[in-house]
C-alpha cells in the first residue's frame, strides 16, 4: 500500500503526527533451553514402540563390525550370553529355541556392550574422578535439568524451567502485566520504540530479537482495567514479540514498574488478572 | 485387577452385551498383563510358549483410560441432544458408535465372535456392515454382474443387506458362496436364508423370490423366467433375521407360491438361480394367488407390488443323473434332452 | 550363497562374479569387503521370526495404536485452535493500527526480506549446555 508512484516525485514529509493515549507492550521471551518434558503417556507409548522394534529387528552382523581374529571381536565375543541351542530328546517347554547368528529367533536380541578400560569403577569414585576433557570415549555425565534456580524458585532468573518458555512479567502501575511503553508520535515503528523501551527498562546488557514487526495483539485500558470497548480516554497497547537471546534484565525502576519476574503460562495465570490472562492465553506456549 | 475405571465396567445406561460374557477372557483383556495367560489359546503348550510384549503392560492402561474418559464424554454429548430435531436418531446412532467403537471388549467381539454378536446395538451393527463392505458385498456385486443377473433379472442391486444362503436338509451347515454350482441333490429342498439388516429394524416385512432366467423358450428361440419360489411378508428383526422352514411352518401365509427345485434339461448348460429380497412398503395385499410361474415377469411384479430391491443371492444349477428323481419327486413330467442341431453348410 | 563367488576381474568397480563351489582359502580382500557388505544389506538369516500375538494381545496393541492416535489428534487440534486465536489476534491488532496511524500500520507490515532466525538463538537439548545462559553480553558499539 505504498503512496509512491514509478516515476512520480512527491515531497518527502519529515513531520511525524502526534498520537495519544497509544502505547506498545513487549511480549519477551526465554525459549526453551532443553527439550520439552514428555508425559508419561507419551514415554510408555515410545518404550513399547522401542520394545516391538527391538523384537523385529534383524541380527546384529557383528562380522562386519569386528574382524575375525581381533582382541576387540574377542572382547565382544565374550561379553555376550548365547542363548541355549535346540538338541534332540530335550523337552523345552517354552518352544524349541531358533538360533541364526548366535540370535535366537524367537526373541529381541540383548547385545551387552563390552565395558571400555579406565571407566570400570564408575560408581565408586565419581565424584573425585577428574574429568579428562581430552578423553574421546569417557562416560558421558549429562548436567540435570533441574538446576539451582529450580530449586530456589528464584523468579528473577533466566535458568529456572530449561524446558519451557519464560515471559518477563513486570509489575507496572500496580498491575502484573507485560511491559509497556508510550509512544508520542508516529515518526518511529512500534517495534523500534518497544526495543528502545526495552533496553531503557531492563539495561544495556540484553541481546535481544524482535520476532516481527507486526503487532500481536491489541490490549484496551481503561482506568487501569482491561475492557472491550475503548472510551474516549482510553489506552491502547500494542503487543510486540520477542525473545531474549543473551544478557541479563536488570530493572531500572522507570516507567512505572517496580518488580519483574519471568514465568512459565501458568505462573502468569497465577499472578495476573483474569481478564488480561483470558486476552493473552493465545499468545503464550504450552511448552 | 481390572483397566476399567469408569464408564465400560457400568452397565445402567449401557447394554450387558457389550461386555464379554467368558469371565476369563474378560480379565485377561482388562488386566495391564496376561495374569493366566493367553485364554484364547487353547492348548497347554501353546499357552506355556507364547510370550507377551514387553511394555504393553505398561502402556495398555493409560491408552485404556484415555478411550474410556473419550467414551464418557460422547455419553454426555448424547444427553445434551436435541431431542425434538428431525435427525436426532441418526446423530444418536453415529454417538453411540463413536463412544463404542474403542472398547477393546467390543473390538474382541466384533473380530472374533461375528455369529453372537447383538445386533440391536448400533456398534456391532457398524462392525459388521464395515466386514460385509469389505468382502462379501463386492464379491456378491461381481458374481451378480459376472452371471449378469443384474441386467437380465431386474436392472440393478444396491445392496443394503446381507444375504445368506444355506440347504441345510442334507445336515450341511454351510454357507454358500454366490454363483457356486450346486447339485439338484442339495437344492431339491428349500432352503434358509438370513436377511442381515444393518439399519435398527424391529419388524419389517420382506419379500424373497426366486428365479430361473435360463428355462429355454423354443417358440422365441430364446430363454425366458420362471418362478420357483415365493415368499412375502416375512417379518424379520435385528433379533430374528432367518427365514426357515421353522418360521414358515408358523406363518403358512407367507409361502405364496409353493417350492419348485431348479431341474435343468439336459444341454440346456448351466442355469443361475437368482434369490431377490425385497423390503415391503406394508403387507402385500393383491398377492396373487393363481401367480402364473412360466414366463414370469419379475419386474412387473415389483413395480406392481411397491417392493424395494435391498439384497440378492445367486447360484448355478446343473442337468445331473438325479434331476430326473428330483423331477420324480415333485411330480414333474420328464425332462427334455437337447441336442445341436446341425445346419447343413452353404457354399455360394 | 555368497562364499561361492569368486571374481574374475580385480578392479574394484568392474568385479565379475563367477558362481563356483565355496572357496575355503579365502577370497581376495576387495571382494570379501564386498561380500561382507553384501551379507549385512540382505535379511538372509538375520530376521526373526513372525510376531504372533494372542487375540487378547492384538486386541491391546490396536487399543493402545488408537489411543495413540487420539491423543495426537487432540493435540494437533488444540494447537490449531491456538494458532487461529492469534491470528485473530494479529488481526484485531493491525485492523485497530490501521485507523489509529496509516504510517505505523505500514511500518508495522512492512515485508521484512531476508528475516532468519539469530544463528545465538539455542535450539533445544536434551540436556543444558556446560557453559549455561550467556549473562556477559555487551552490545556491539557501531
Amino acid at each position: 500500500m505504498s503512496h509512491f508512484k514509478w516515476g512520480r516525485r512527491c515531497l518527502a514529509t519529515n513531520v511525524a503526527t502526534p498520537l495519544s493515549n497509544v502505547q506498545t507492550g513487549v511480549i519477551l521471551s526465554r525459549v526453551p533451553q532443553v527439550t520439552p518434558e514428555v508425559t508419561d503417556f507419551e514415554q510408555k507409548f515410545y518404550k513399547y514402540q522401542d520394545e516391538l522394534e527391538r523384537r523385529l529387528m534383524w541380527t546384529f552382523p557383528r562380522w562386519f563390525y569386528f574382524k575375525k581374529g581381533t582382541v576387540a571381536e574377542r572382547e565382544f565375543s565374550q561379553a555376550q550370553k548365547y542363548p541355549l541351542p535346540a538338541r534332540d530328546g530335550v523337552w523345552f517347554p517354552k518352544g524349541k529355541p531358533e538360533i541364526r547368528h548366535g540370535r535366537d529367533r524367537r526373541f529381541k536380541e540383548n547385545i551387552v556392550l563390552p565395558k571400555a578400560e579406565g571407566h570400570e569403577k564408575q560408581g565408586e569414585s565419581s565424584a573425585t574422578q577428574v574429568e579428562n576433557l581430552d578423553d574421546a570415549s569417557r562416560p558421558i555425565k549429562p548436567l540435570p535439568r533441574v538446576t539451582e534456580a529450580d530449586k530456589t524458585n528464584n523468579q528473577h532468573s533466566l535458568e529456572r524451567k530449561l524446558s519451557r518458555t519464560l515471559y518477563l512479567l513486570v509489575r507496572q502501575n500496580n498491575m502484573w502485566k507485560f511491559p509497556a511503553f508510550p509512544v508520542p508520535d508516529d515518526s518511529k515503528p512500534l517495534h523500534t520504540i518497544a526495543e528502545e523501551g526495552l533496553k531503557n527498562l531492563g539495561g544495556e546488557k540484553l541481546n535481544v530479537w524482535t520476532v516481527s514487526h507486526t503487532p500481536t495483539a491489541l490490549l484496551k485500558f481503561s482506568n487501569g482495567k482491561l475492557v472491550h470497548d475503548l472510551p474516549q480516554d482510553g489506552i491502547r497497547e500494542y503487543l510486540i514479540r520477542s525473545h531474549i537471546i543473551a544478557g541479563e534484565f536488570q530493572l531500572n525502576k522507570i516507567d512505572g514498574c517496580e518488580e519483574y519476574k519471568w514465568l512459565t503460562r501458568e505462573e502468569i495465570q497465577q499472578q495476573t488478572d483474569p481478564a488480561y490472562f483470558e486476552k493473552i492465553d493465545c499468545l503464550l506456549s504450552k511448552v | 485387577m481390572s483397566v476399567s475405571k469408569g464408564v465400560w465396567s457400568k452397565f445402567v445406561k449401557r447394554s450387558p452385551t457389550l461386555a464379554l460374557r467368558n469371565k476369563a477372557l474378560r480379565t485377561a483383556l482388562l488386566s495391564p498383563d496376561l495374569p493366566s495367560g493367553p485364554v484364547s489359546l487353547k492348548s497347554k503348550a501353546s499357552k506355556r510358549k507364547y510370550q507377551s510384549i514387553e511394555g504393553l503392560d505398561q502402556i495398555y492402561p493409560l491408552a485404556y483410560e484415555v478411550l474410556e474418559k473419550r467414551s464418557e464424554d460422547i455419553y454426555s454429548k448424547i444427553e445434551s441432544l436435541d431431542k425434538n430435531s428431525p435427525t436426532y436418531a441418526e446423530q444418536k446412532e453415529e454417538l453411540e458408535i463413536a463412544a463404542e467403537k474403542f472398547n477393546p471388549e467390543v473390538v474382541y467381539m466384533a473380530e472374533y465372535m461375528k455369529n453372537s454378536l447383538d445386533r440391536t446395538q448400533p456398534v456391532f451393527r457398524h462392525y459388521l456392515k464395515k466386514t460385509w463392505e469389505g468382502y462379501s458385498k463386492m464379491l456378491l456385486m461381481q458374481r451378480l454382474e459376472t452371471l449378469a443377473v443384474i441386467p437380465d433379472t431386474l436392472p440393478t442391486l444396491e445392496p443394503k443387506v446381507e444375504v445368506k444362503l444355506k440347504f441345510p436338509h442334507n445336515n450341511q451347515d454351510r454357507w454358500i458362496e454366490p454363483g457356486t454350482l450346486l447339485s439338484s441333490n442339495v437344492t431339491k429342498m428349500p432352503p434358509s436364508l438370513e436377511v442381515i439388516e444393518f439399519k435398527e429394524s424391529t419388524g419389517d416385512l420382506y419379500t424373497v423370490l426366486m428365479v430361473d432366467p435360463d428355462t429355454p423358450d423354443l417358440a422365441q428361440d430364446s430363454y425366458s423366467t420362471t418362478l420357483l419360489w415365493g415368499v412375502k411378508d416375512v417379518k424379520l428383526s435385528n433379533t430374528d433375521s432367518m427365514i426357515d422352514a421353522k418360521k414358515l411352518m408358523q406363518n403358512e401365509d407367507c409361502e405364496f407360491v409353493e417350492y419348485l427345485p431348479p431341474v435343468c434339461e439336459k444341454n440346456t448348460g448351466k442355469h443361475r438361480i437368482a434369490f431377490w429380497v425385497f423390503r415391503q412398503d406394508g403387507p402385500l395385499e393383491n398377492a396373487p394367488k393363481g401367480l402364473r410361474r412360466e414366463f414370469f415377469k419379475i419386474r412387473q411384479f415389483v413395480e406392481d407390488n411397491k417392493l424395494t430391491p435391498v439384497g440378492a443371492h445367486v447360484i448355478r444349477t446343473l442337468w445331473d443323473r438325479n434331476t430326473e428323481n428330483v423331477r420324480k419327486m415333485y411330480g414333474l413330467p420328464e425332462g427334455r434332452v437337447f441336442t445341436r442341431e446341425r445346419v447343413p453348410y452353404l457354399k455360394n | 550363497m555368497f562364499g561361492a563367488a569368486r571374481t574374475v576381474q580385480k578392479s574394484g568397480a568392474n568385479l565379475q562374479f563367477v558362481r563356483t563351489k565355496r572357496i575355503r582359502a579365502g577370497l581376495d580382500p576387495v571382494a570379501q569387503r564386498v561380500v561382507t557388505q553384501l551379507s549385512v544389506i540382505s535379511a538372509n538369516r538375520k530376521m526373526p521370526k513372525m510376531l504372533k500375538l494372542s487375540k487378547e494381545d492384538f486386541v491391546k496393541h490396536v487399543t493402545v495404536m488408537r489411543a495413540w492416535g487420539v491423543v495426537r489428534k487432540e493435540k494437533k487440534q488444540a494447537e490449531e485452535a491456538q494458532l487461529k486465536q492469534q491470528y485473530e489476534s494479529i488481526k484485531e491488532a493491525n485492523e485497530d493500527l490501521k485507523h489509529v496511524s496509516q504510517k505505523l500500520f505500514e511500518a508495522a507490515n512492512k515485508l521484512e526480506i531476508g528475516k532468519r532466525f539469530p544463528l545465538e538463538l539455542r535450539v533445544p537439548t536434551e540436556y543444558p549446555s556446560r557453559s549455561g545462559w550467556f549473562y556477559d553480553y555487551t552490545p556491539r558499539k557501531l
